[in-house]
């Protein structure tokens, strides 16, 4: 075995898993910003539909 | 504006208590090892004091008792002044004669006894040019070792 | 907007390959170098780390002075991604300096100069991501993080100067390394070479997940505004 391999391989592997991590944990938290932004502007456009004609009860929840 | 001068002054503050600290902290560090001459000129102020020392090892210096596992040796920083120091434990991988090392530990007397051995390598990187070592070549040095 | 997501998909696919390309030359097209032997392959990773930590945090200097100057958020935005980014980084660079003291110095960590002034970069910026957290008022946060982030990369250039300015157990610096006036990495050029090309794919590298990072930082913005609007 090559001297030091194991140390060798311990720095790459460190190196790429903490970056593979960051970049999954990155990713899916813009995933949940962006699916959690699609539904609340649904949501929102959906209660103004709702109290466009019955302006005079605002806030009913 | 004026909630800005109160952040310029905070800021200022901070910074300066961040610097002072960070002086007074740097001073200690920063004397990261002695060297064998500011050793040998002030003996008693380094009797039995835990220090640091990096210094070369010098040629034809190296006595290294395998069964014992003791290494002793002699560093220098000029070839004039000698320290000789004796250490317990196993010889790390890169040590070798001419080598930077920075030994911890305390003067007994002549003789340093150091209980950790670091090796101190320089910015140099060569290749061997004559005969490049191919993976082979290098498979083949360590196990004649 | 679909520009940017296409900029960072390019970004992305090149820097893995880049990576990949230059990992491939390290290990199985260089020599070995003569004294330190296979452990000094990890030098192709900790040199380009500490470069990208550096640009991190000189980005994050940068527009942190800009925020202050201008008050645009997007500024604020910026120098946050690239100070988590920069972290990252920076933490790394710690631990590949670790394992490779560990085989050549014998080693796993000193108190020198170096490895204790990057200690305290690391640890400042851990301080700045507890202050944001810790701070409610988006403006107030934006103005106590770019001063932080202002005096923590004045540290940088201590980090940089360590080795020179005072007696450390790590080596001065290969790449940079200047005789006479001139630039003189002492480095043959079958061991430079790639070690450049590692930096230059790297500090790529870091633009991807710089841009990734704050393309994720307007997402949550967006997110946080609409439900301050829906609360009021």
């Amino acid at each position: 075995m090559l001297i030091g391999l194991e140390y060798v391989v311990a720095a790459y592997g460190i190196w790429v898993g903490t970056f593979a991590i960051y970049i999954f944990l990155t990713k899916r938290s813009m995933k949940n910003a962006d699916q959690t932004v699609t539904l609340l502007e649904q949501r929102v456009s959906e209660s103004r539909k709702k109290s466009i004609p019955t302006e005079n009860n605002e806030n009913s929840n | 504006m004026k909630t800005r001068t109160k952040f310029v002054i905070g800021g200022a503050v901070i910074f300066a208590v961040i610097a002072a600290l960070s002086v007074q902290g740097l001073q200690e560090m920063t004397v990261f090892f002695y060297t064998p001459a500011e050793v040998l000129a002030s003996p008693d102020e380094f009797e039995n004091k835990t220090i640091r020392i990096g210094a070369l090892v010098q040629k034809d210096s190296v006595e290294w008792d395998a069964q014992a596992i003791e290494l002793s040796f002699k560093i220098t920083e000029d070839s004039k002044n000698f320290i000789p120091v004796f250490y317990a434990g196993v010889k790390p991988d890169l040590f070798r004669e001419g080598q930077g090392v920075v030994v911890e530990g305390k003067m007994k007397g002549q003789r340093f006894v150091a209980g950790q051995l670091l090796v101190k390598h320089s910015e140099e990187y060569t290749v061997e040019t004559d005969h490049k070592k191919s993976k082979e070549d290098y498979y083949r040095s360590i196990q004649a070792q | 907007m679909a520009s940017m997501k296409k900029i960072i998909l390019y970004l992305e696919w090149g820097s893995i390959l880049g990576l990949l390309a230059c990992g491939l030359w390290v290990f199985l097209k260089l020599p070995l170098e003569s004294s330190q032997g296979f452990p000094q392959k990890i030098m192709y990773l900790h040199v380009p780390t500490f470069l990208s930590t550096y640009l991190a945090f000189f980005v994050v200097f940068t527009f942190s002075i800009a925020y202050l100057w201008k008050r645009e958020l997007v500024f604020d935005q910026i120098a946050k991604a690239s100070a988590e980014v920069g972290l990252v980084f920076c933490a790394l660079l710690l631990a590949t300096g670790a394992i490779w003291g560990r085989t050549t110095w014998g080693t796993y960590w000193v108190w020198d100069a170096r490895l204790t002034t990057t200690l305290l970069l690391f640890l400042i910026f851990m301080g700045y991501f507890l202050l944001r957290m810790s701070v409610n008022d988006r403006d107030k946060e934006a103005r106590l993080a770019s001063v932080l982030g202002i005096i923590g990369c004045l540290d940088i250039p201590i980090i940089h100067k360590s080795v020179q300015w005072w007696r450390t157990l790590h080596q001065p610096s290969t790449l940079f390394k200047v005789e006479s006036g001139a630039a003189k990495p002492s480095m043959p050029p079958e061991l430079l070479y790639p070690l450049i090309a590692s930096a230059v794919v790297m500090l790529v590298f870091y633009l991807y997940l710089l841009l990734l990072r704050l393309q994720t930082e307007k997402r949550r913005e967006t997110l946080n505004q609409l439900l301050a609007e829906i609360q009021n």
